[in-house]
């Protein structure tokens, strides 16, 4: 079998379009997951996390965010993706768009999308940023 | 979330990168639990209650529930495997990465 970065035992599992919540151990390797089932050996996982019957989400996706607006964005980053940490947000859609709106700061379409680079290294959750070029 | 709507979609999807999905860079699917998918997990306590306090948020300094008990808390939070949150505490080194989407050049 091969061995599992991490196993965490025991979870209701609630997932988009089933009906219902299944109890079940995942399985993760590499970072994704590997093995969903209702019972998963821990003999060769390196990690194992008792999830006490606990609830489990999908890492949630939130759709809209405009991080850096009233603070600098590479400050702005670490506080908002230590909250969005604390609510079980893994992965958020920052929005910028051209004109005045960051810190009453703006620039060209090109300078705008050179943006979303602004505090990588600082920041806790996957993102994408769509860029509005308002001309 | 719509209660018995349709359910948001998710972001990219397995099985349409089946091939590439043992290679470093294989783009990302967010939203589902399901095998090819990111490890991105929240766990949720749904009976736990607390008493929201702004100066336990790491980002806003007021709420307008503050102080209020409320019901149903998030316990640990995982990104692509890795423990992230637990019980107030944010753990580890910051691991965000951006997602590039295919086809749009950013």
């Amino acid at each position: 079998m091969t061995s599992l970065d991490l196993v965490v035992k025991n979870v209701r599992v609630v997932r988009p379009r089933q009906a219902g919540i299944e109890r079940l151990d995942l399985g993760v390797k590499d970072g994704r997951f590997a093995l969903v089932a209702p019972e998963i050996s821990t003999g060769h996982a390196r990690e194992v996390v008792d999830g006490r019957g606990l609830l489990a989400f999908p890492g949630l996706v939130d759709a809209h965010t405009h991080v850096g607006i009233y603070a600098p964005l590479a400050d702005d980053a670490v506080t908002e993706s230590k909250a969005a940490a604390k609510g079980g947000v893994t992965t958020m859609l920052t929005y910028f768009r051209t004109g005045q709106y960051y810190l009453n700061r703006g620039g060209s379409c090109a300078w705008t999308r050179g943006r979303h680079l602004a505090g990588e290294g600082r920041i806790r959750w996957d993102r994408i940023s769509p860029v509005g070029c308002v001309l | 979330m719509k209660a018995g709507g349709e359910a948001s979609p998710s972001i990219g999807s397995p099985s349409s990168r089946r091939g590439t999905r043992r290679g470093a860079s294989a783009s990302p699917a967010k939203g589902d639990i399901a095998v090819g998918y990111d490890a991105d997990l929240a766990l949720l306590d749904p009976t736990r209650r607390f008493v929201l306090r702004e100066a336990e948020s790491p980002s806003s300094r007021y709420s307008p529930f503050e102080g209020q008990e409320l019901t149903g808390q998030v316990e640990a939070t995982f990104l692509r495997g890795h423990l992230i949150y637990e019980r107030g505490a944010i753990i580890g080194p910051p691991r965000g990465r951006y997602v590039r989407r295919p086809g749009t050049g950013s």
